[in-house]
């Protein structure tokens, strides 16, 4: 007899290191707070089905990185015979993201696989167009796309003076956003831009890339951003829809910077409230260096609330400099910054203790 | 439902340490200098390792 549940983490990772904080944090969660054993499994290697089949696990979590193989040239094939191997009385869950790529391919495998729990980072009242409830066997969860972690907490308390003494006005990053994320790609690199060109203005140092240039992974954007005393921002997801999973992925995908792209017929174009986004993992790692933030206005997973928690800027950008220049108010941020750290961070309700217990709670009961 | 064996979590934990650690070899052979990645290529393209790490 078993006096543990074990739970089994599906994830696919190749070539890539070091990772980007909140994804190792995100597949390694279950490893500190999932309340049995938590064996991962890379499913990027070559494997034998047997092995998952003896270990006999009571749950199976199928990462956002497997999922993600749906849009890959490979990985796809792993991840089918991996969950064929999964013996019938292990409780099923999937927690994609990028939900708006690939999203019939996504579906068809939720049914095929048998999957009890989705796990999504859409907002409940895109749930049925996403994912139509007559073809819906499975229950869903909202969840956030990253969430806090103690060790995240410890590092920013190291890195992360009070505003006053940080020696960088403003930051951002920003991968090269390809046009088929449109408007929503727009904005993440407008944002920068305009941040940037702010502080050149005003003759402050700022530490902006928008190309995918200067990228940071493990802890230097932590770092980064318990040294700026301000950072832009806009919400993940996108502005179009890709059912077929016709839209371009590889490396010649056209970038938001260029122009003249039209999307395939079959993507849909997404407006205003029925866009797919999110709370990114960047900003909640904001609120935990107390770095104050100026973020287009959005309902950020019902995480963030605008004016108390960051800064909020017009979508068509129009008042962004003087968002920017509340930063400067150095009594009136450390105030936001430290409402933000008091509610989100030290509250302890966005943590992955918190989401990992609920989950296994649920799925297990 | 029984336990999983000691040996198969063993192996399995096993492959995760050695899978990262080719990970971590494939990131710095990525960022290799374009000269080396293609003889690193040529050379993978005689063994088995080429199934194993990626070069592409």
């Amino acid at each position: 007899m078993r006096n543990r549940p074990t739970a089994l983490v599906l994830y696919n990772w190749r070539g890539q290191w070091p990772m980007r904080r909140w994804e190792r944090q995100r597949i390694f969660a279950w490893k500190s707070h999932f309340p049995g054993r938590a064996v991962f499994f890379n499913i990027g290697f070559p494997f034998d089905p047997a092995w998952i089949t003896a270990l006999d696990p009571e749950l199976v979590l199928i990462d956002a990185t497997a999922l993600a193989t749906r849009h890959a040239p490979k990985g796809w094939g792993a991840l089918a015979r991996a969950i064929a191997a999964v013996p019938p009385g292990a409780r099923r869950v999937a927690a994609p993201l990028d939900e708006f790529l690939s999203l019939q391919r996504l579906r068809d495998f939720l049914v095929e696989a048998r999957v009890d729990l989705l796990l999504t980072a859409v907002e409940p009242a895109l749930w049925d167009s996403l994912y139509p409830a007559a073809d819906r066997p499975y229950a869903i969860r909202r969840i956030l796309t990253a969430y806090i972690d103690a060790p995240l907490v410890r590092l920013a308390r190291r890195v992360s003076p009070d505003l006053a003494q940080r020696p960088i006005a403003v930051s951002y990053r920003a991968w090269q956003a390809p046009a088929w994320l449109g408007e929503m790609g727009v904005l993440k690199r407008e944002v920068g831009l305009r941040a940037a060109a702010w502080a050149d203005r005003e003759g402050h140092r700022a530490d902006v890339a928008v190309d995918g240039e200067r990228r940071l992974a493990g802890d230097a954007w932590i770092r980064l951003l318990g040294a700026s005393r301000a950072v832009a921002g806009v919400e993940g997801g996108s502005s179009l829809l890709d059912p077929a999973g016709d839209l371009p992925m590889d490396e010649v995908a056209p970038l938001v910077a260029g122009s003249g792209w039209t999307p395939p017929p079959s993507t849909v174009v997404l407006t205003g409230s029925a866009q797919v986004r999110a709370l990114s993992p960047r900003h909640l790692e904001a609120a935990v260096t107390r770095t104050f933030q100026v973020l287009v206005e959005g309902d950020y997973s019902g995480v963030l609330e605008a004016g108390t928690h960051y800064q909020p800027v017009r979508r068509d950008l129009s008042d962004i400099e003087a968002a920017l220049d509340c930063s400067r108010d150095l009594t009136q941020a450390q105030a936001v910054v430290d409402r933000a750290y008091g509610e989100i961070v030290a509250s302890g309700r966005y943590s992955w203790r918190t989401a990992v217990t609920e989950i296994a709670r649920q799925v297990l009961a | 439902m029984s336990a999983p064996s000691r040996r198969l979590l063993l192996g399995l934990r096993l492959r995760e340490w050695a899978g990262w650690a080719l990970i971590v070899v494939e990131a710095h052979w990525r960022t290799a200098p374009p000269p080396l990645r293609a003889l690193l290529r040529g050379v993978a393209r005689f063994g088995p390792v080429r199934r194993w790490i990626r070069i592409d």
